[in-house]
């Protein structure tokens, strides 16, 4: 991919986000004109970005937005959410061509349709301005029809046999199409050859040139207004069409023909459909009948019978009448049409021949032999043959024939797209990504790479702190102060420089929540209104900053825990207005920095979980037995909408209910380290937190040293050290305290709270080491025995048994080798 | 040049392009009754073959090609 279709790309990005945001913004605050300018510029930014490549099918969609929202602005249309939606649609689909060019390098074919179609729908309303209808309603359909309608006409000025070829082409099967191409009138300032085009497409049947407007007198004449309208008759399928169209689909007009229409033609004109004369609607008549020779009833197929034995007894008559001549003829028209309706087309020229003779030789004899040989030859060896296995095969070939439909039902279907637009953020239209976001505005770095970056700075970390290990080695193993001290100097740089990256990669790791939250808008609105439910959505914190891979796991569990709210939880108007609370539901999203972790609250207003109810669905689907019935608390039957396989909803909805969405939700949120909460009261509302780790990587923490064992303290939970003298250590009942800087701070031995039975160890002046850390209740001193270095260190956490226990943090490796317990100080006090 | 008038012959060679139409127009403006030879002719703009639409001048010779000749039949036969 060139570097300027990845920039574009990238842009387009920021630029549908910023639309979308603003179009349901807009929706709040219809008349607000700095948003609708800003809309404007932003969708004419991304129209014009478009034009510098090859993707008319986007460029075109975009030119028709732009030009709505132009009318919008002027004020000639007024913001409805049909237009909303209308927008918020064509942006889905510009948003999934992105996606597709940058996973296929172009756009596929068969986008070009639903491309025109979108612009029809956009041009639509802004006609329907134009024409004074403000109520805007889209009938596509409708117009379609008449577009069928009106080629009829035009194509009866295709030749006979012209038509009769297309006939019979669309009778094998193949696709035959209308083509009018009418270029606009300034196509060639834009360097159109409209003649150039015309001329390469493939399958050509028939065509004709004519003008648009009655030519003006010489004088008048400009040679550059493009006056001419191309028609065409195309042997090739639709998307062939669409293709070599594509940058003027909206000036081109592609009708399929069915044989129907040929016929109707035909008929149209007032022709006898018997006569000669007019081959196609005799070709028609033929083929028709011979479809229909399937569905002949044992009674009529008795007919036939009979028909044709009546023919066999008058050729049996002697031929010495002076209407012998009209008589081989009328029997042979007979025969002709018994042929057809029996499936033997194929020996009607010969019985034309046979006819042709027995007209010179003045006798019946060869169309008996004819008659004979094919038919009552066949009665001999019975009739039923001929329903058999031979009409079913002719069945099966006549199927695409009547598939070969010039009615779009896609048109039609507008109302229900909408109605599943909900589905469509996740489904078909693919969300748009809105992760290359925060970075778009200094340097587009594939994410692979700073990944790599990020492991080997990972590592740097590690082996850097060996080196004050081998320092300390440096003296006293082997004696070399000197080599010890040097060691030092290099170690101290390196640990600078170290840092600055691990910061600089953290820095260019962090991506605010709001990367996450900004598509929450939408798929709320989408799917309040796919609920018929009222829904206000708050986000709180957007500029909550953490690790792009926890922001980006976030994406999923999220949507999963908003659907669950808006179906579960929030209640339709009706039943909220009965419980006594606004019509309204409410959606609050809010992100919080916590120490080292970001915590995402959802909570709603809605009807609350039952926990009456849970137990008893866990129970009837066996994810509890009885016992477990029995004791089980409120907290922990809540709990257990996220056990595998559970679902209180009774219908399974396209939006929730399958059982899998809390599980998953857990899951994917336990594989970032994180954790989910759910409290909720019923009737009052639920709220589900999350809460994970602002960064998967380097943790940096401070050593501290107790019963000659050592601990580390992530640095971010420690507010600061100090010596305290033993006199200034006083108690509150049994609590030991010291008072900082005007300020009481509980004391805490670390080996009290470790369970180890040993007192605190003083140093030489009798202070004691106290570590202030941030706890949940406020600040707090844990008294070690000494303090060391900080470190940075690469945090595991406490697996299988060891990961109940709170306390603990984590383990790292040190430079040395040995393993690092690291504290949660949090929980330990 | 593409188009190469005589005294009241233009004849019409290769790739006739859409820069040619005003001039033919204008040729055609002073001498409408002019005829046209386009036996060597592989493409012509629409842009021309609107002014030879407009004009309906006498063809006295049709493209070899037979494609293009079917084409502009179509268009200035009628």
């Amino acid at each position: 991919m060139n570097p300027l279709l990845e920039q574009f790309l990238i842009e387009s990005r920021d630029f549908l986000q910023g639309i979308g945001e603003k179009l349901i913004q807009l929706e709040s605050a219809p008349d607000d004109e700095t948003l609708i300018n800003e809309l404007f510029r932003l969708v004419h930014t991304l129209k014009g970005n478009s034009g510098l490549f090859d993707f008319p099918e986007m460029t075109r969609v975009l030119h028709a937005s732009e030009d709505l929202l132009d009318t919008v602005r002027a004020g000639r249309i007024a913001y409805t959410r049909e237009l909303a939606d209308l927008l918020l649609d064509a942006m889905d689909f510009v948003s999934m061509l992105c996606d597709e060019i940058e996973t296929e390098g172009t756009i596929k074919l068969d986008h070009a349709e639903q491309s025109s179609r979108l612009t029809a729908s956009i041009r639509e309303l802004i006609e329907d301005v134009d024409s004074g209808n403000s109520t805007a309603e889209i009938s596509e359909s409708s117009n379609k029809e008449e577009v069928q309608f009106n080629s009829i006409e035009k194509l009866s000025i295709i030749p006979d046999d012209i038509r009769t070829e297309a006939y019979r082409m669309v009778m094998e099967g193949k696709d035959i199409h209308y083509i009018q191409y009418s270029p606009s009138e300034e196509c060639f300032y834009q360097g159109e050859d409209p003649f150039y085009l015309v001329r390469q497409i493939s399958g050509l049947l028939w065509h004709d040139i004519s003008c648009r407007q009655p030519w003006p007198s010489l004088q008048e004449m400009d040679a550059y207004l493009c006056n001419l309208v191309f028609t065409m008759l195309v042997a090739c399928s639709r998307e062939e069409i669409a293709e070599h169209f594509r940058y003027v689909m909206d000036q081109v007009e592609i009708v399929a023909l069915s044989s129907h229409e040929l016929e109707a033609i035909s008929s149209g004109q007032g022709a006898n459909p018997f006569s000669s004369e007019n081959q196609t609607t005799e070709v028609a008549y033929e083929e028709k009948s011979q479809r229909d020779f399937v569905s002949l009833s044992d009674a009529e197929r008795e007919l036939v019978k009979e028909i044709v034995t009546i023919q066999h007894e008058i050729l049996s008559l002697p031929d010495d009448v002076e209407w012998f001549q009209g008589r081989l003829k009328a029997v042979a028209n007979t025969l002709s049409a018994c042929c057809v309706k029996m499936g033997k087309k194929d020996a009607i020229p010969e019985l034309e021949s046979s006819l042709k003779e027995a007209i010179s030789i003045y006798n019946s004899e060869p169309l008996l032999a004819w008659l004979e040989k094919h038919i009552m030859a066949t009665y001999r060896s019975e009739v039923k043959q001929l329903t058999g296995k031979e009409v079913t095969e002719k069945e099966i070939k006549d199927e695409p024939v009547i598939q070969v439909s010039p009615v779009h039902p896609q048109g039609c279907n507008r109302q229900k797209e909408f109605v599943n637009s909900g589905n469509k953020t996740t489904g078909k239209i693919p969300a748009p990504r809105t992760e290359a976001r925060l970075a778009s505005r200094i340097l587009k770095v594939d994410q692979r790479k700073i990944d790599r970056l990020m492991n080997l700075i990972g590592e740097m970390v590690v082996s850097k702190n060996a080196l004050p290990y081998l320092a300390s080695k440096a003296e006293d193993v082997y004696g070399i102060r000197e080599l010890s001290r040097e060691i030092k100097s290099h170690y101290s740089v390196i640990n600078r420089i170290v840092e600055e990256m691990q910061d600089a990669i953290m820095q260019v790791r962090m991506v605010p929540v709001a990367s996450v939250f900004q598509r929450f808008p939408r798929l709320v609105r989408d799917i309040a209104n796919k609920l018929c439910k009222e829904v206000e959505l708050i986000i709180e914190g957007e500029d909550t900053e953490a690790d792009k891979n926890i922001i980006e796991s976030l994406a999923d569990p999220l949507i999963h825990i908003i659907r669950n709210s808006l179906d579960h939880g929030i209640e339709p108007p009706e039943e909220r207005i009965k419980a006594g609370k606004s019509a309204k539901g409410r959606l609050i999203i809010r992100a919080t920095q916590e120490s080292d972790r970001v915590v995402i609250e959802i909570s709603d207003d809605g009807r609350g979980i039952d926990p009456a109810h849970i137990k008893l669905k866990a129970y009837e689907k066996g994810i509890i037995d009885e016992a477990t019935l029995e004791h089980i608390t409120d907290q922990e039957a809540i709990n257990l909408i996220m056990a595998a396989g559970f679902s209180t909803a009774e219908t399974v909805s396209d939006l929730s209910g399958r059982g899998v969405g809390m599980d998953v939700v857990r899951s994917a949120v336990e594989k970032v380290k994180g954790e989910i909460q759910i409290a909720s009261e019923k009737g009052k509302g639920t709220r589900i937190t999350l809460s994970l780790p602002l960064s998967m990587a380097v943790t940096n923490v401070m050593i501290v040293q107790s019963d000659g064992r050592k601990f580390g303290v992530p640095m971010d939970m420690v507010v600061e050290t100090v010596r305290v003298a033993q006199h200034d250590v006083s108690a509150i009942k049994d609590k030991k305290i010291t008072v900082l800087r005007n300020r009481v701070i509980p004391l805490f031995n670390l080996n009290d709270l470790l369970g180890i039975n040993m007192p605190q160890r003083l140093n030489d002046d009798g202070e004691l080491a106290v570590l202030v850390v941030k706890t949940y209740s406020g600040n707090a001193g844990i008294v070690v025995d000494e303090f060391y270095e900080t470190t940075d260190i690469i945090l595991k956490p406490m697996e299988g048994i060891l990961a109940g226990i709170r306390a603990y943090a984590g383990t790292a490796l040190l430079g040395d080798g040995s393993v690092l317990i690291v504290l949660n100080p949090k929980e330990l006090v | 040049m593409a188009i190469e008038y005589q005294k009241n012959v233009a004849f019409f060679r290769d790739v006739v392009a859409v820069d040619e139409a005003e001039t033919l127009l204008e040729w055609f403006q002073k001498s409408p009754e002019a005829e046209i030879d386009l036996s060597d002719l592989s493409h012509m703009h629409t842009a021309c073959l609107q002014v030879l639409m407009a004009v309906r001048p006498v063809v006295s010779a049709w493209p070899h090609d037979e494609l293009l000749k079917k084409w502009l039949q179509s268009a200035l036969k009628k």
